[in-house]
């Protein structure tokens, strides 16, 4: 065997799976690139089902509240699979093992360079760089600081950058009415101003805000940077400030602190959707993470040929073309849903390295419309996006009639069915439970 | 909120000497005729400009090739006419070289081959007329070299020559001239009833759609160019014209996968076209009777997949390309009764309802195609002009359209106004004479340079630009007028960044601003949904992720 555990996708679940097996096992990952948690808001949200259709938002429950509520009313949820294992208080049981699970990655994440705060019971909203919010449970730290359920009364600046994004009066005021229509908080002034920042010497493309975050990894550009903000914030009236999300990317440690030094802790930077700085923060910590476990990082596309009830190996087709075989005792299947091909879709819906038979709630996947999964209102839930293969108590991926597939295959993250993350607001969650899960499960 | 709140007075007050209904490319086409012969002219659209058959059609002005067989005047009208829309509008129109491929198992490929030249020499006749090529004659491997992702079962070609147009831009330009010559234009605004008064008809009621206000228009004449729409129009009078409303939609890729346009023939035998159109692809279209609801059109999977499979037949590799959108509209077909879809005359036809059925004072415009929209719009304003005693002759076929005067210097522009030569290039291409006078906008604020859709791209001034002399009044309008929008990501990004500059030109409040937003979501999601698969399925999980997770657009609060 070349190695004990292979695990396939190295986003959370990927990762979590890796580092988990690798405290006593042979670990290798295979990738074929960055998925869906690089493409993140970088943004953990635990569970958070409030305010979608039916469900009006009425104030921020907690999250212990929204988890229960899972775990008592969706049976194929992977929070209501994972629980079923436990024999007391699987409520009580299973948000303490949440809690475990979630504080020690993000200690794992703090020992590499990222800090992640927020809190186990209460949500936090964070602006971002659209004119909304998001309600969360767990953000890096120069977000979490702009915890809005905080600020309350504040008087608050938006600060964009001429020519890439830039604030105005409409934007501003559009959150500030958002807030206070949610009932969530208001403010008694919301301002903001644009920065010129186009016409210093920094190296970046314009309209590209990750790469004005990137600039920030150098430290001379960081300083730089910094003291063109200083300067322009010098003159505003403010008493806490919000930021596009520019603190650096591989240098964000160093960077955030550099912004503390100066400003303490009333300069936050916005959240914001794919492409995000915060996003790739995550991944290339993700990328340490392995590398601090002894995983092995092969870059590959996965291909499996027909086995019986157990995998051996796998074929890894190389960038070039080349291909080799390489085998293990276990498999750990974290290739995510349609962002990072997991599943595939050509004239039949495919799981994209075994191809199990993919689910939505109990029913297999028959039909090749993607129409008789949708609704024609995009802010209903869509089911499309619940699709996935469906596993047993241990996450081993089953077929129709609910028997094992692959006795050594266990599947983590958004691959799974009975979840619908968009909706429910579990992804990360899910992600880190069902990986950390899935890593022990393979290692034995 | 400042949405066509202007003139409601004047309107009131002011006897018309036309009212036309319907903003699609026969009722601006008709607009700016009338109003350059110095008639007062009032355009009512209730949706929004091309937003009906005009905005989904493939964008073609062609010379009519079809009619060669049987009414050989027709293509002489229809040659003449595309060379001088090229005149008028030379900054909105393309080249777009055909093949037709001839693959062996057509019925007798030798002799297929035969026909086709002979009928294209034919066709070449009038290539002069509208500056087009003539045709050549491709071995399989000429064609090969020009089309390598063409099947290898193709034994040869036929090449011709036609244009492609943004049709959106085209009838914003008609409507533009209108203006300047006069006219009044009115977007958003449904004509709800017809004034009769003893068998004529004096007017219209129209009512806002957005703010809901109704006023009550007078008119010598009412035309309507309603196109599908047309038979409602016509009930509101009491009589009817029927249509025959055929369903058609394109098939629409995130990039150019061929070098020139492809003719196709599909499972029943019907001419089908692939061809690149701005930056992206087209494949269509269809043609089936439709019944249904003319406001909420959805593609079928079986119409998607006819197109998919006779494509197939031709470029093997299709499905594997990215389709990101597929649009769908309604002809307004003239009625026949026992006829094949596409066996259907593409003829238009004016109805004077005081000769048809004694009701003065009113006219209709049914059937048609866009190659041809000058042609008819002129002879429709010569009854208008006939019956209001006015002998202006028409001039639409020699005065350029308000972009076509010049073609600005997109490099002297670009340096001057400190921008991207491909974002001037393409301001330069939909709006050609008036390219700086968008780019003067830059000059008002800084941020007016932000490039507000990344795909297509689009700045900030084009979009200011739109809703301040185009009557754009929501995203979708914007995106018609601008393209934003429409490359692979649908909007994901600029949607919300639109939304925001319409709010502040238009002083709209945060509830009117929310709705611009889930309304433009809405929409691109009609054309999205039927088609999702590999790369666009990848690309929607990050919309809805982005549009849902992040941007929270569905929480719904408890008031």
């Amino acid at each position: 065997m070349d190695y004990d555990v292979i695990v396939i996708g190295s986003g959370i679940a990927g990762t979590l799976a890796a580092i988990n097996a690798a405290r006593n096992k042979k670990v290798a990952v295979i990738r074929k690139g960055y998925g869906a948690s690089a493409l993140s808001s970088g943004a953990f949200d635990i569970a958070s089902k409030t305010g979608t259709r039916g469900r009006p938002l009425k104030g921020l429950s907690t999250l212990s509240v929204a988890i229960t509520e899972i775990l008592e009313n969706e049976q194929n949820h992977p929070y209501s699979i994972l629980s079923r294992t436990f024999t007391g208080d699987r409520f009580n049981e299973f948000i303490g093992m949440v809690k475990t699970v979630g504080s020690q990655f993000f200690d794992e994440l703090k020992s590499v360079g990222l800090g992640y705060e927020g809190s186990w019971e209460n949500l936090m909203i964070i602006p971002n760089l659209h004119g909304t919010f998001k309600v969360t449970s767990f953000c890096q730290p120069s977000m979490e600081s702009g915890n809005l359920a905080r600020l309350r009364g504040r008087k608050l600046l938006f600060v964009g950058f001429d020519k890439i994004t830039s604030h105005s009066k409409t934007r501003a005021g559009f959150l500030s009415r958002l807030l206070s229509d949610y009932g969530f908080v208001s403010f008694k002034d919301i301002s903001y101003t644009n920065i010129n920042i186009h016409e210093h010497n920094i190296a970046y493309n314009e309209n590209d805000l990750v790469s004005l975050a990137s600039a920030m990894d150098t430290p001379e550009q960081a300083r730089y940077i910094l003291n063109v903000l200083k300067q322009s914030l010098a003159g505003i009236e403010y008493e806490h400030a919000f930021i596009p999300p520019i603190m650096g990317i591989a240098g964000y440690n160093d960077v955030y602190q550099m912004f503390v030094d100066v400003f303490g802790y009333t300069v936050s930077e916005f959240l914001s959707s794919s492409f995000s700085s915060a996003g790739l923060r995550l991944q290339y910590a993700l990328d340490k993470l392995l590398a601090k476990h002894g995983v092995t990082i092969i870059n590959g596309t996965v291909v499996c040929e027909q086995n019986n009830d157990k995998i051996k190996t796998l074929t890894i087709i190389k960038k070039d073309g080349n291909s080799s075989q390489i085998s293990a005792n276990s498999f750990v299947l974290a290739t995510g849903k349609f962002i990072s091909n997991g599943i595939k879709k050509d004239t039949t819906w495919k799981e994209a390295v075994f191809g199990l038979p993919l689910f939505i709630g109990s029913h297999v996947i028959r039909e090749p419309f993607p129409m008789n999964y949708l609704t024609d209102d995009p802010f209903d839930e869509q089911i499309l996006f619940s699709m996935g293969v469906k596993v047993d108590e241990y996450l081993r991926p089953v077929n129709e009639d609910g028997k094992v597939i692959y006795n050594n295959l266990f599947a983590a993250g958004s691959i799974l069915s009975g979840y619908n993350y968009i909706y429910d607001r579990t992804g990360m969650g899910t992600a880190m439970m069902t990986g950390a899960r899935a890593g022990i499960l393979s290692a034995g | 909120m400042k949405i066509n709140k202007p003139e409601t007075n004047k309107l009131n007050t002011t006897i018309y000497d036309v009212a036309i209904i319907g903003g699609g490319i026969n009722g601006t086409g008709i607009a700016r005729d009338c109003a350059m012969r110095g008639l007062k002219v009032v355009l009512f659209e209730k949706n929004d400009l091309a937003s009906g058959a005009t905005g989904a059609c493939t964008g073609m002005i062609h010379g009519g090739a079809r009619y060669l067989l049987n009414d050989i005047h027709t293509t002489y009208l229809s040659s003449l006419d595309s060379g001088y829309i090229q005149k008028i509008a030379p900054h909105l129109l393309f080249r777009i070289p055909f093949v037709t491929p001839v693959l062996k198992q057509d019925f007798m490929p030798d002799v297929y081959i035969e026909f086709l030249e002979t009928f294209f020499e034919a066709y070449d006749k009038f290539a002069p007329l509208k500056n087009s090529k003539p045709h050549t004659r491709l071995t399989k491997e000429e064609l090969k070299a020009i089309e390598p992702g063409i099947t290898d079962d193709a034994v040869g070609a036929i090449s011709f020559d036609e244009y492609g147009i943004d049709t959106f831009r085209l009838c914003v330009e008609n409507a533009l001239s209108a203006v300047e010559h006069g006219a009044q234009i009115y977007n958003h605004t449904e004509v709800k009833q017809l004034l009769i008064e003893n068998n004529t008809v004096m007017g219209v009621r129209v009512k806002n759609t957005i703010s809901g206000e109704t006023s009550d228009v007078h008119a010598k004449l009412v035309m309507n160019a309603a196109g599908p729409w047309l038979p409602g129009i016509t009930r509101l009078a009491g009589t009817e014209v029927k249509i025959r409303p055929g369903k058609g939609i394109h098939l629409i890729l995130d990039r150019r996968i061929s070098n020139v346009g492809i003719v196709i023939k599909a499972i029943d035998g019907r001419q089908v076209f692939m061809m690149p159109h701005d930056n992206t692809f087209i494949i269509g279209t269809t043609d089936d009777d439709y019944y249904g609801n003319l406001d909420n059109l959805w593609a079928t999977n079986d119409e998607i997949e006819y197109l998919l499979q006779a494509a197939e037949q031709y470029f093997p590799r299709i499905r594997e390309y990215r389709i990101i959108r597929v649009m769908v509209g309604i002809r307004p077909t003239l009625y026949a009764w026992g006829k094949n879809e596409d066996k259907l005359y593409r003829e238009h036809k004016i109805f004077d309802h005081e000769i048809e059925d004694g009701i003065k004072g009113f006219l209709t415009i049914a059937g048609g195609k866009l190659a041809s929209y000058r042609l008819m719009s002129e002879e429709a304003t010569d009854i208008i002009c006939k019956k209001l005693g006015c002998k202006t002759p028409c001039k639409t076929h020699t005065e350029p359209l308000p972009g076509g005067k010049f073609i600005p210097d997109v490099e002297k522009l670009s340096q001057q106004y400190k921008l991207d030569p491909y974002v001037v290039s393409r301001i330069a291409y939909r709006h050609g004479a008036r390219t700086e006078d968008v780019l003067k906008l830059t000059e008002e604020n800084i941020s007016n340079s932000n490039i507000i859709c990344e795909c297509e791209p689009v700045i900030e001034a084009e979009i200011r630009y739109a809703i301040r002399n185009e009557w754009a009044k929501t995203i979708t309008d914007i995106r018609r007028r601008t393209r934003l929008g429409t490359g692979s990501c649908q909007g994901r990004r600029c949607a919300m960044r639109a939304a925001y500059i319409l709010g502040e030109e238009l002083e709209l409040d945060v509830d009117e601003i929310k709705n611009l937003i889930r309304d433009f979501i809405k929409e691109r999601w009609k054309g999205k949904a039927p088609i999702l698969k590999d790369k666009q399925l990848a690309e929607e999980e990050i919309n809805l992720a982005s549009h849902m997770l992040t941007d929270s657009l569905n929480v719904i609060i408890e008031k």
